[in-house]
């Protein structure tokens, strides 16, 4: 289900790849420089006091000439990345449509993919398309379209310099095992992956309870369309459905584990509170849920540098989520208070995190039911 | 080859990260064509390559080739000329010193254009 590149267009995207590279090792290291030395001090000065937060850090820090040319060539690269993945994957669509067709008429691994087209796409997807891929996750061109799918997938190693590895499912094998280290115990029957996209996270689930049900659930077809395949040619059953994470019309008290990975910074602030009710909802009594997510930062320049993705990258609905306390919104939904928490998951392998270069965790939150 | 085309650009305004738009957009061009570089480069590489799997090419004699004068001096002239082709920004304004410079508003053109010979439209 991959698109092949020509030499020119492996390149490119070595080209776009690399230059990230730079940006994050050579350029954005000097960020803290110009902000420890001249945007901090300048700002006591002025007022007598430190940055008291992320907004002013921000305000001043856009007027850096420094910030300035890192902030517009990393907004370049994304820019670049999505287009160096873009025209191979629409020259080959057809043949990877029909890919998609044969290989879903097989279903050789005997998992499954409902689709509903009258489902709505949340607001907070067709408003911006999220962190610049045109089209973003949900948009179909034509019949059994596969694009967004073959898109994403393509251009994610790129993004993250490989740092998921060479299945892009390193996200899931870190929440899998900071699953198998909280609950050595737990043997999960019925498992939900939120926000699946491609499936990239979903399959280490699938692979290491194999005896479980693993349901996959995404807004986005084209996306599910090419997760369904991939799966099925992985030879990993998983049953994919298009369905709305904040209200997925399963039974209640259904699952035992239900969960997501990097998926609750693209929702908004009321589908978080709703998706994480629906969590509560969906659990058995002993389930558990865990949301997985990126760091938002620690001080206001951490914050800042973190809210570079909602002002620059298309992530709008994320600018909330700094301020938002997990675990307390847990709690207001239902989950009692001692089974509610933050934790972090350990990455699965060494990960250099654009700002957090070090110790670097992913955020999760944890309820039991 | 698909006849269903991909939108290239995302939803979404742009931000503006410099004091002047078409420095974004310059900015966003010299970094395209530093792309587009460096994939001609991998390809002169890849040629380079093939050409020796192929024993038509060594790379090493490549990079100690030795020219004659006459193709030393060919070679000079082309790099000379790129160089003020691509450079002609710069040079404009000495290579038609009659033009008075570029900032021109046309202004002092239209009014001869449109007959005003005490030239008013300059001014206003």
């Amino acid at each position: 289900m991959h698109p092949r590149f020509t030499h020119d267009e492996q390149a490119q995207q070595d080209f776009v790849r690399d230059f990230r590279r730079y940006l994050k090792q050579d350029v954005m290291p000097g960020i803290r420089q110009v902000y420890d030395s001249k945007v901090a001090p300048a700002h006591e000065r002025q007022t007598g006091k430190p940055f008291d937060n992320y907004h002013e850090v921000r305000r001043a820090m856009v007027a850096n000439d420094y910030y300035q040319f890192w902030s517009a060539m990393q907004r370049r690269s994304q820019e670049l990345m999505w287009e160096s993945v873009l025209e191979p994957t629409e020259r080959q669509l057809d043949a990877l449509i029909a890919e998609f067709e044969s290989i879903a008429s097989d279903n050789p691994a005997g998992g499954s993919l409902e689709l509903d087209a009258n489902l709505p796409i949340p607001r907070y997807h067709t408003a911006h398309d999220i962190h610049l891929q045109p089209g973003a996750y949900h948009t179909e061109h034509c019949a059994n379209d596969v694009a967004a799918g073959a898109v994403y997938e393509a251009g994610l190693p790129i993004y993250i310099d490989g740092e998921l590895g060479p299945d892009n499912d390193r996200i899931g094998m870190a929440l899998l095992k900071f699953y198998e280290a909280e609950f050595p115990d737990a043997r999960p029957q019925k498992i939900l992956d939120m926000g699946c996209t491609v499936g990239n996270s979903t399959l280490p689930w699938a692979r290491a309870w194999p005896d479980a049900e693993v349901h996959a659930i995404d807004v986005a077809a084209p996306c599910l369309r090419y997760a369904h395949a991939k799966a099925e040619l992985a030879g990993v059953p998983v049953h994919y459905s298009q369905r709305n994470a904040e209200c997925t019309g399963y039974d209640a008290e259904s699952f035992d584990l239900v969960m997501s990975h990097i998926m609750i910074h693209e929702t908004s602030k009321s589908a978080l509170k709703n998706i994480i009710a629906e969590s509560y909802r969906l659990l058995k009594p002993g389930g558990v849920m865990l949301h997985l997510d990126v760091p938002r930062g620690q001080e206001p320049f951490g914050q800042f540098m973190s809210q570079w993705e909602v002002y620059n990258n298309n992530e709008v609905f994320a600018a909330h989520l700094t301020d938002v306390n997990l675990a307390a919104l847990a709690v207001s939904v239902g989950f009692a208070t001692d089974k509610a928490r933050m934790a972090g998951a350990a990455p699965y392998t060494g990960i250099n995190h654009a700002y957090n270069t070090r110790g670097f965790m992913w955020p999760t939150l944890v309820g039991i039911k | 080859m698909s006849d269903t085309r991909l939108n290239r650009v995302a939803k979404g305004k742009r931000p503006l990260y410099f004091h002047d738009p078409a420095t974004d957009k310059l900015m966003g061009i010299v970094i395209s064509l530093v792309g587009e570089l460096a994939v001609t480069r991998d390809r002169l590489d890849a040629l380079e390559r093939q050409l020796e799997a192929d024993g038509k090419l060594s790379r090493d004699a490549l990079d100690s080739i030795e020219f004659d004068e006459a193709a030393t001096a060919e070679r000079d002239r082309e790099r000379h000329d790129y160089i003020r082709r691509v450079m002609r920004i710069v040079t404009m304004e000495l290579e038609r010193p009659d033009t008075e410079g570029v900032t021109d508003t046309f202004s002092s053109s239209l009014a001869e254009l449109m007959g005003d010979d005490e030239g008013n439209a300059a001014k206003s």
